[in-house]
């Protein structure tokens, strides 16, 4: 049998307990049970996240897979007011939007968000600092239905809405200001990004589209479609138009795709229908709460990739 | 027929439910009063019902719990109405009817 050093260059580490800190290919030798293991890093996949504490829909997130806002949203009715703090493992509430919304957009970091319009054609906008909700310069154009994204709650971009709405605003710590508009207006879209890279895909004109657009930082330009048309799926993404992931949405889906700055893939999908849930997140670590599945629910997921696991190397 | 899905019921009770290894391993479906669905005759998918505490359902008795869960929500939407309002602004506001669900052997 050949030497792994003889292979490699280096000899293996043994360890009685597994090795902090593992890194995808690392091998090392388990002296407790006398097996060879190495960690394997697998294809994307759901698991569960925590419960929220009210069932609700149409409502947006933000922040990350252990540092998570959900704002607002409803139950058709009531509009609720509640807003969730994520942790990773459990929801909490914290204090309540001023406005209670639904079909709103937000952008920002569990520390420092905003949240802007409304239903039906709220301009409202506020600012939330980690503790408590002020209410801000409205939006320049009233709406709901819109989307929109950001990584602080003073760079922020808003796109789209109902009814078929193109405009796109960003928001600078004090004001919002018109920019570029979508090519195809339309609502009930999926944004990511920021002020200067940012994607709208999906959303609905007079019916469920697939169109896709990338934003450069002044103009959108279309991109290739999303290979199943929807509407009010939850999309998360990294810090730019390069990178998206899409969850579920309407017509009643559990469909996953992936954006890779190029073309969307198909990934693993949920284990039911999720329409309307919250996100945050990246392609790599999300967090989709809420939402329906297919009825309203109060349920989590957790999407990872790769999944990292340790494997047992069969030396017989 | 060999059977390709076998049922439990089991509550979703958050983080841990379904972790990352089971959910690489196991195809899951949930669907409404709490019914789950992994592949028949897979020892992953025995380890996933017995870690949960699921109550293991023929696939008759799972859809009756659905249907059942199912004509609630159908029900419920029929009667979640606004004055003056369309059907298409009620299917605009609360989502399409909730649809039939026939689970699979």
């Amino acid at each position: 049998m050949s030497e792994y050093k003889t292979i490699h260059g280096v000899k293996i580490r043994d360890y009685t307990t597994d090795p902090d800190n593992l890194l995808t290919g690392q091998v090392w030798f388990d002296k407790t049970n006398k097996v060879l293991q190495f960690q394997a890093a697998g294809a994307g996949a759901f698991s569960t996240g925590g419960n929220m504490n009210t069932a609700r829909r149409r409502m947006p997130g933000v922040g990350t897979q252990t540092a998570a806002l959900v704002i607002s949203g409803t139950a058709d009715p009531p509009v609720y007011a509640q807003v969730e703090s994520y942790n990773g493992s459990a929801f909490s509430e914290v204090a309540d939007v001023n406005t209670s919304r639904e079909e709103h957009a937000a952008g920002g970091t569990q520390a420092s968000a905003i949240v802007f319009g409304d239903k039906p054609n709220n301009a409202n906008t506020e600012l939330w600092n980690g503790s408590g909700w002020t209410e801000v310069n409205n939006l320049n154009n009233a709406r709901y239905e819109l989307t929109g994204d950001g990584d602080s709650s003073t760079a922020v971009i808003a796109f789209g809405g109902a009814p078929q709405k193109a405009v796109t605003e960003t928001w600078n710590g004090t004001s919002w200001t018109e920019v570029g508009d979508l090519n195809a207006g339309r609502g009930n879209l999926h944004g990511a990004g920021t002020v200067t890279s940012a994607l709208a895909s999906g959303g609905y004109t007079t019916a469920y589209v697939a169109v896709n657009e990338s934003y450069n930082g002044s103009t959108w330009t279309e991109v290739a479609d999303l290979n199943t048309a929807r509407g009010y799926a939850t999309q998360t993404a990294g810090s730019n138009n390069t990178s998206a992931l899409v969850v579920g949405g309407a017509p009643d889906t559990a469909n996953t795709e992936v954006w890779n700055g190029t073309s969307w893939t198909e990934l693993n999908n949920t284990p039911a229908v999720r329409v309307n849930a919250a996100g945050a997140g990246s392609t790599a670590s999300a967090l989709i709460a809420g939402g329906r599945n297919p009825n309203l629910t109060v349920t989590s997921l957790e999407w990872n990739d790769p999944v990292l696991s340790t494997k047992t190397v069969d030396i017989d | 027929m060999a059977k390709t899905y076998q049922y439990c019921v089991a509550e979703n009770w958050g983080k841990g439910f379904i972790d990352h290894g089971e959910s690489t391993k196991i195809t899951f479906a949930s669907f409404p009063g709490d019914v789950w669905q992994v592949p028949a005759y897979n020892k992953h998918g025995n380890l996933w019902i017995a870690k949960v505490a699921g109550a293991v359902k023929t696939k008759d008795e799972a859809q009756t719990i659905v249907t059942a869960k199912v004509d609630a929500a159908q029900t419920a939407w029929d009667n979640n109405n606004v004055e003056g309002e369309s059907s298409d602004e009620k299917d605009i506001r609360l989502g399409p009817k909730p649809e039939d669900i026939t689970l699979q052997e």
